[in-house]
């Protein structure tokens, strides 16, 4: 009974302290981004960071500032981007295609008499998604859409 | 056709006030990527690095293009305030060769007007010249004015069979109806 008693014990014990592990903090991946962040693939962060520093890692998501796109791109080579966003905010963007070798497509730097209505065409490599950084005053933030390159009824 | 370095561009009145910029600039923008299918060779890069729009001396945009924008590249942007009749424009751009390719304007009118073409290659002075009126703002209207027709004014005949000739044949369920 001895016995009995002291196994039941430690495995009391034993229970307790396993529990009390899965309430310490933990740490998961991508933990110091927030969820509203803009997270780059990591051949883009590299250019983003040359343009804007690395101090600003911090990409903010935002909805105010769009990515006009065709959803599917018939032709690659021109694909028609537009971006749109409210007036004396942004004093520079930058748009980047994932895929292409060299992803920068456009980086643009805008005065006080332009707004934020600029329209470019550039050509994708194949289905990809478009990135936009623009810094703001308060940092920068950023924009995402997603463009189909389709060849007859289907993609690449 | 145009040749290589060649532009063209129109300033556009929108309803909300502002203007429009929009440019082509003619250039092939070969990525060095490409073979050439006769001879098997990489063609060589050429492609615009830079381009800047100057009005009045004052640059109101800069664009850093990358190797992937398409062929002939085009470049838009609104403006806050509408260029002023008189002002100076000047679009110039930077290749990866380093050559630089300035185009000088004057504008006239309204600032809804398209500007003759003057190309300057590796040179900075400035001459400017004419614009020529061909503004689409103003010829929208005359030209939906002329599909303004009034129908009670056309008057269609009526066709009428000569009496001497036999009746067309026709096929009918009923054979009775069937003219022979």
């Amino acid at each position: 009974m001895k016995t009995k008693f002291n196994n039941r014990r430690r495995f009391l014990k034993t229970g307790l302290a396993l529990s009390l592990l899965g309430h310490l903090p933990q740490r998961p991946a991508f933990s110091h981004y927030a969820h509203n962040d803009l997270v780059l693939p990591q051949q883009l962060q590299g250019i983003v960071d040359d343009l804007y520093g690395p101090d600003c890692s911090h990409i903010k998501l935002t909805e105010r500032f769009k990515i006009h796109l065709p959803d599917i791109a018939e032709n690659n080579a021109v694909v028609s981007m537009r971006v749109e966003g409210p007036k004396n905010e942004v004093s520079s963007f930058a748009l980047l295609a994932a895929v292409n070798p060299e992803p920068l497509l456009c980086h643009c730097l805008l005065s006080e008499h332009t707004d934020v209505s600029v329209a470019v065409r550039g050509k994708v490599l194949r289905s990809t998604d478009i990135y936009l950084v623009a810094q703001t005053r308060s940092g920068l933030i950023g924009a995402k859409r997603h463009v189909k390159y389709a060849i007859g009824c289907g993609g690449v | 056709m145009k040749k290589k370095d060649e532009l063209k561009f129109r300033l556009s009145n929108l309803t909300s006030g502002l203007q429009v910029f929009k440019c082509l600039i003619f250039h092939p923008m070969e990525t060095g990527t490409r073979r050439d299918k006769k001879t098997g060779q990489f063609v060589p890069a050429d492609y615009i690095e830079t381009v800047s729009v100057f009005i009045n001396g004052l640059q109101y945009i800069q664009f850093r293009l990358g190797k992937y924008i398409s062929k002939n590249p085009y470049i838009s942007f609104e403006m806050s305030e509408p260029v002023q009749k008189g002002s100076r424009l000047q679009i110039m751009w930077v290749d990866n060769k380093g050559d630089k390719t300035v185009h000088n304007y004057t504008i006239e009118y309204d600032a809804t007007v398209v500007m003759n073409k003057h190309t300057e290659k590796m040179q900075h002075n400035i001459n400017s010249c004419h614009a020529l009126n061909k503004s689409r703002y103003h010829i929208i209207p005359k030209s939906n004015h002329r599909f303004s027709i009034c129908i009670d004014d056309i008057k269609i005949p009526k066709l009428k069979t000569p009496s001497h000739l036999p009746k067309p044949a026709g096929i009918c369920k009923n054979k009775s109806y069937i003219a022979k």
